[in-house]
């Protein structure tokens, strides 16, 4: 695989400021993700977390690109894109830990993370479930002429279920102003790729569908950006769909409590020495954006800010039982 | 009042809410230039346009998931599905994906769809293409399904479910679509949730809904000249569950038959007949009777197929059973 | 300790009553608050209940006689005492009433040879005497005192369970307090179903007046030449007086009798009222309807908060003046007339009054009557709108001072500001007590009640 990265100077639009925001985000993912990690082995969150420590740069980048008026819709390996969208991390953590002041009120938990207000879809739980429903987003947008696109984040387990293929078939006829952005981590929990698809290449599926299809390296922020930005500028101009494949690789189990079986500790091992994290860090500080201190005063403020978010979620109330039959319907 | 088709009040329907607010819009197959396999949209794409009356790929799980997307970003599709039979691959969009969205979000996204589909037997299609699947959608809180058993009511409660800002499931039946009947002149809707009591009697109560719901008029007719009054409660939505009238009827009536087209087994009769026993179980002068479809995958031989759909003569029969008379 | 249970005072004006069921058997533990006994008045049945938990020792009144206001009618005794007297009837075996009840009310036979369980309980042997009626093999033999106590108009418990009936036939049954097992099922497979237990209870009931009629019958036969017996289609059939009956003859005759009537009728315009009844109900479930005479009761009693007098009760040569206004309102019952209470109803709300009655109503028709149904009506309404009635005149209920007779309402040509017009009208007669009232004050009571449903929306706001 590729692993070039692309001097920073060629890309005059990204200016430092913007660089270390990204930066700063990639580092709260990473934090939020072990704090997450770790209340969750004190049994304060339940049920599925799925932790995407290792692909960070993915959802920054492709994030950092988009304007406010734009839509991002995803899986269920939710948390990083939410906050590349600058959800409320006290928030975020009080859904997991199910408390009244999550994101969506504890009723959908690690999975279900959403804003509207931000246009942020949620996290989705059905592989390939919310591709339909991105669509539709796609559609709402072309029926308004609204100046908006939609992307749409997938792992490459949703590229071999039927609703990925009626999705992109739907949206190629319409032309609709959709990004389909798979991250390709090579495993649909546990079965390699090589196992599960046919076509290794992710880009290959989308060809069928007359859709451009591009690569990219999910583990450099700026490679992501980079592409993105062109990508995100051609839809926005009304080309139709258009698909990216990240490749990227997930650090930790599917979800807690997953032996690994499927691959080597050396794998992993591998792939950590290419972190997407130290190496974007390295970049900013060879280029004289940030120095040791500064990343120093960054780490600290990412640390607190993920402290602040735990005692938040400890501390804020259940939801009230009332709430159990609450919002089953839109009442008049 | 005009005297109109169930058809025709359903096409009028869209049209008319299609013309009211720009934001409603249908998507399906065959809507478009071809006017609608049971010619529901006949005319609807010359009206407003291939914008508004899009032809889709035969992909009812994109319609559906498509529509439902659409429908957050704030539009209000309609999305018709050729037949209910054809919900079964889009399963997922109609009972996992949009009833959730309000609920499992907290309250922050809500999804005005409205699905539309045909169901049920009597048109030789066989096994796959003449179900009655009304009570596997009705099992998911969330979503609201409702059945027209008359053209007042095709009119009416398609209109509501349109402009209601949960998904809802509307269920036609083919062999209702040249059923005649009033519908007022003006613009009416019909409450989502609300049964109808479309025939007063004091004898027993006969719960029905969609076509079963005329079968078991028809019955009641033949009743009276026996000197028999049955009441016939139409459920008109199967979620929300009207029970109110439903006990109503019964406290009046003492007896009680459910009539569906669908199987027995885990129905709209098992049901109702559990609510009576719960809530009025002091009340009951006789065992509740149920009439339903014959359980076998639908067979495709006219006569056999009759056999298999519940007809006047079997309500007509339950209730005899249920008075008590042999 | 026992206690003495007297007849209770069930109405004001109630002064003896008799036992019409004993709901409970001697020996038979029961709770406080457990209906004991039906007690029948003039005027309805009303559960006893008991003031206190314990046994019921024994039964001094037995049922169908009618004794005073006071009379001892049971005592009752704690649990685990011994019965004051040995018993009369000798329907129970005597094994059964000596056994003391235990927390369970399940005597066990042993506990006969055994000291009572509270002592036992002292001894500290609590826990396997407890444990017994769960472990012992004669757990059996143990039931069988449980069902000779259950009464004999019960249709709850074992017996009943294995008579085949519909659950309403069930219901209808426990209410009319017949026995089902002596109701023949006509339904499939002989069950008991609604028409069978009403048949049956209409069945006992002319079995009932025939065999009062009975002796009258006789009569004729012993004396023939007396008397030439009249043809027997003229003469028909002698049927007694219900307690009812015999209180609505009884009274209505001593008020004719001794309270002077004076009657004054004025015709309202309800046109208003109406169409504002048309309009609140159109927004109301069809059980939760206002009626023109709720508009009646809270005009008259806003009315009568300004005229005292007839509010008043004449007693003894003086004057009462009630300190609250209780609207009687007659209800018409298949076998009679009943008027039940609405307390304070100037204090009621039109919606609150509407309700009320309703329950009063059905209370009274069910004749399941609560003892504040019946006392304490300060003035009646009688309304026979219903029945296309264009005016009539009441009896006065004493000690009442005053009943307002309604008629219907419907539409009339009538003369408004020189044009003839149709307006709903409805006419309304006062009789009142002239030695507490008399003409003139009547009549602007009358003008009183006019003005209010003239403007009706004064008594939904108000």
């Amino acid at each position: 695989m590729a692993t070039q990265t692309i001097p920073l100077n060629q890309n005059a639009e990204v200016n430092s400021d913007k660089l270390v925001e990204m930066f700063r985000q990639m580092l709260l993912i990473r934090r939020f993700e072990e704090a997450s990690e770790e209340a969750y082995a004190h049994g304060q969150i339940g049920g599925f977390l799925h932790l995407y420590i290792g692909q960070e740069a993915v959802a920054v980048g492709a994030i950092s690109v988009l304007q406010p008026q734009d839509h991002i819709i995803t899986a269920y390996r939710d948390h990083g894109h939410a906050i590349a969208r600058g959800l409320d991390t006290n928030a975020l953590m009080a859904e997991l830990f199910g408390k009244s002041t999550g994101v969506s009120h504890g009723k959908g938990g690690s999975m279900h993370l959403a804003d509207v207000s931000k246009h942020f879809w949620g996290g989705h739980a059905i592989v390939g479930g919310h591709l339909p429903t991105a669509v539709g987003l796609a559609l709402a947008v072309q029926y308004q002429h609204q100046d908006a696109v939609v992307l749409a984040f997938f792992g490459d387990g949703a590229t071999n279920i039927g609703l990925f293929h009626e999705s992109l078939n739907l949206a190629a006829v319409w032309h609709l102003p959709i990004i389909f952005l798979c991250e390709n981590n090579l495993y649909g929990m546990g079965t390699a790729v090589s196992r599960a698809s046919a076509a290794e290449r992710m880009v290959d599926k989308a060809c069928g569908y007359h859709i451009p299809a591009q690569q990219m390296d999910g583990m450099d922020v700026v490679a992501v950006r980079q592409t993105m930005d062109e990508v995100v500028s051609t839809v926005r101009s009304g080309s139709g769909p258009h698909f990216v494949e990240a490749l990227t690789y997930r650090y930790r189990g599917h979800s807690m409590g997953d032996a690994q079986r499927y691959r080597t500790s050396h794998e992993v091992k591998e792939w950590e020495e290419r972190d997407p994290i130290n190496v974007f860090q390295h970049i900013l500080i060879d280029q004289g954006i940030l120095n040791d201190k500064q990343v120093g005063q960054i780490i600290r403020e990412v640390n607190h800010e993920i402290e602040v978010a735990v005692k938040f979620a400890e501390e804020s109330p259940e939801p009230d039982p009332e709430a159990l039959y609450q919002h089953i319907y839109v009442e008049d | 009042m005009a005297v109109i088709t169930y058809r025709e009040a359903i096409r009028q329907a869209i049209s008319e809410e299609m013309e009211r607010d720009p934001k409603v819009f249908i998507m399906g197959e065959e809507v478009g230039i071809w006017g609608g396999t049971y010619a529901i949209t006949k005319g609807l794409m010359d009206q407003f346009g291939d914008k508004r009356v899009r032809d889709t790929p035969i992909s009812e799980a994109a319609i559906v998931g498509g529509a439902t997307g659409a429908a957050l970003a704030g539009l209000r599709p309609i999305a018709e599905l050729m037949t209910i039979n054809f919900g079964l691959v889009a399963m997922d969009a109609i009972v996992n994906e949009a009833p959730k969205y309000h609920y499992m979000f907290g309250g922050q996204m809500t999804v005005p769809l409205t699905i539309r589909a045909v169901g049920g037997g009597g048109r030789q299609l066989a096994a796959t293409h003449s179900q009655t699947l009304d009570v596997i959608f009705a099992y998911f809180p969330g979503l609201k399904v409702v059945l027209p058993a008359t053209p007042y009511d095709a009119k009416g409660l398609l209109k509501a479910a349109i402009r209601d800002d949960n998904p809802v499931l509307y269920i036609e039946h083919s062999l209702l679509y040249p059923h005649k009947g009033e519908v007022p002149d003006e613009d009416y809707l019909v409450p989502l949730g609300k049964a109808n009591v479309m025939r007063q009697g004091s004898d027993v109560t006969i719960v029905s809904y969609s076509r079963m719901a005329q079968i078991s008029l028809e019955a009641a007719e033949a009743l009276s000249q026996e000197g028999i009054e049955a009441e016939i409660v139409d459920l008109r939505s199967l979620r929300p569950l009207d029970m109110e009238t439903v006990l109503d009827s019964f406290r009046k009536t003492f007896r009680c038959v459910i009539v569906e087209e669908g199987w027995k087994s885990y129905g709209v009769g098992a049901e109702i007949s559990t609510r009576i026993y719960e809530e009025a179980f002091d009340y009951i002068d006789a065992p509740i009777k149920r009439v339903a479809g014959a359980e076998v995958p639908m067979p495709y031989a006219r006569n056999l197929e009759q056999l298999a759909i519940p007809s006047k003569d079997d309500v007509i029969q339950a209730v005899h059973e249920v008075l008590g008379i042999a | 300790m026992s206690t003495k249970l007297t007849m209770p005072k069930l109405g004001f004006d109630m002064t003896e009553g008799s036992v019409q069921k004993w709901l409970k058997a001697e020996g038979d533990s029961v709770q406080k608050g457990e209906p004991i006994a039906e007690i029948e008045t003039d005027k309805a049945t009303v559960e006893f209940e008991a003031p206190n938990s314990g046994v019921l020792q024994k039964i001094i009144l037995p049922e169908g006689k009618t004794v005073p206001v006071g009379d001892v009618i049971a005592i009752l005794g704690e649990v685990g005492e011994a019965p004051a007297a040995k018993q009369e009837n000798g329907q129970q075996p005597a094994k059964t009433i000596q056994a003391p009840a235990t927390e369970q009310s399940i005597p066990r036979p042993q506990a006969v040879e055994k000291p009572p369980a509270k002592e036992e309980a002292e001894e500290g042997e609590l826990t396997p005497l407890r444990r017994g009626p769960d472990k012992s093999p004669s757990r059996p033999a143990a039931k069988a005192p449980t069902r000779t106590e259950a009464p004999a108009g019960g249709t709850d418990g074992g017996a009943q369970d294995r008579v085949k009936a519909s659950p309403l036939a069930r219901a209808i049954a426990r209410e009319l307090n017949i026995d089902l097992t002596a109701v023949p099922g006509n339904g499939p497979g002989g069950r008991v179903e609604k028409k069978d237990v009403e048949l049956y209870a209409e069945k006992m009931k002319s079995q009932a007046a025939t065999a009062a009629a009975a002796p009258a019958q006789t009569t004729p036969v012993m004396a023939p030449a007396r008397q030439p017996a009249p043809a027997p289609a003229a003469e028909g059939q002698l049927q007694e007086f219900s307690k009812m009956r015999q209180a609505i003859s009884r009274r209505m005759t001593e008020s004719k009798q001794t309270v002077p009537h004076i009657y004054i009728t004025s015709e309202v315009d309800m046109t208003d009222a109406v169409a504002l009844r048309r309009q609140i109900n159109e927004t109301m479930a069809e059980d939760s309807r206002i009626s023109v005479n709720d508009f009646v009761i809270k005009a008259v009693a806003r009315a009568l908060e300004s005229f005292p007098n007839l509010n008043a009760s004449y007693q003894e040569g003086k004057l009462r003046m009630n300190a609250q206004i209780n609207i009687g309102v007659a209800v018409s019952l298949d076998n009679g007339l009943i008027t039940t209470v609405l307390h304070q109803a100037n204090t009621k709300s039109l919606g609150q009054i509407s309700r009320e009655v309703k329950q009063l109503v059905k209370r009274a028709r069910e004749n399941k009557f609560r003892p504040d149904d019946l006392q304490g009506a300060t003035f009646t309404i009688s309304n026979l709108g219903m029945y296309d009635v264009e005016e009539f005149v009441a009896i006065i209920n004493p000690p009442e001072a005053g009943i307002l007779a309604v008629g219907s309402a419907h539409p009339k040509p009538v003369v408004v500001d020189g044009q003839v017009v149709v307006r709903e009208r409805m006419r309304i007669t006062i009789s009142a007590d002239h030695r507490v009232s008399d003409g003139a004050e009547a009549a602007r009571f009358l003008q009183e009640v006019k003005k209010q449903l003239q403007n009706p929306m004064v008594l939904v706001v108000g």
